[in-house]
């Protein structure tokens, strides 16, 4: 189950999708809306995704996955539009014969989907909006963080690069 | 010539006030060029981000990739895991 829906996501219906007689574990990853960010209060996230491409990036995150680990299903579904506050944004569920695939699978499906999902959000705060991973979203906070997960999956890109270029850190 | 539809998102869709544009390209051309003729449109399409990345019929591909007519290319902000590589 590969999915962009514009209405609230169950749970339950996800890791239904992966159930499987060879599974003896089924892992599941839920992104919900924070009520902070920073020290920003959150009043909602609005998503929006390139649809057919991002249907394709989870099936490719899942068949990356299916190499590194012995899964048997993965399930992976994103809304858009508004996600309000405690509500899920995004799902997963991958079932595997034994729990440890089940969920480092899951925590790399999640991993690799944040980079390579071509899906984005406008965050709606008290005080303003801001499209989390610009400048002006960066500027509010720098983790100094590690890594990015694609340079680790090799997504090959093509970059345009502003000449005042944030340092390069990962998001929460 | 070629004909490419280009379709933008997020922080870029925004900005540009259109979801979608088509562009008309010599037979050959490659992203980098295109690119040069959003930016001509458009002017700086890194504006407010630190990278942009794109993607040809829904594959992420390099400024060297060459188009070819009825290519679906979409202009990739930052997306919303965070930062690009």
């Amino acid at each position: 189950m590969f999915e962009i829906v514009e209405s609230a996501i169950s749970l339950a219906r996800v890791a239904e999708a992966v159930g499987d007689p060879a599974a003896g574990a089924i892992a599941t990853f839920a992104g919900t809306t924070r009520r902070t960010n920073g020290d920003r209060e959150v009043l909602r996230l609005e998503y929006e995704a390139y649809g057919d491409m991002a249907v394709q990036e989870f099936e490719r995150i899942a068949a990356r996955a299916g190499e590194r680990w012995d899964i048997t299903k993965v399930a992976i579904v994103h809304r858009v539009g508004v996600v309000p506050i405690g509500e899920i944004s995004v799902a997963i569920a991958v079932s595997a014969p034994h729990r440890g695939d089940a969920i480092e699978a899951c925590h790399f499906a999640i991993d690799e989907l944040k980079v390579v999902a071509p899906i984005w959000k406008k965050e709606f705060f008290v005080g303003g909006e801001v499209w989390i991973g610009s400048l002006a979203d960066c500027a509010h906070h720098d983790d100094g963080g590690d890594r990015s997960a694609a340079a680790k999956s090799g997504v090959e890109e093509a970059a345009v690069t502003s000449k005042t270029a944030a340092p390069r850190h990962r998001h929460r | 010539m070629i004909m490419v539809r280009v379709l933008y998102f997020g922080i870029v869709r925004e900005r540009l006030a259109v979801p979608e544009e088509l562009y008309e390209l010599r037979t050959g051309s490659t992203v980098r060029d295109l690119a040069r003729e959003v930016e001509r449109r458009h002017g700086s399409l890194a504006q407010g981000v630190a990278t942009i990345r794109f993607a040809v019929n829904n594959e992420y591909v390099g400024f060297g990739h060459t188009l070819a007519s009825n290519d679906e290319v979409a202009v990739i902000p930052p997306v919303s895991g965070g930062a690009s590589v």
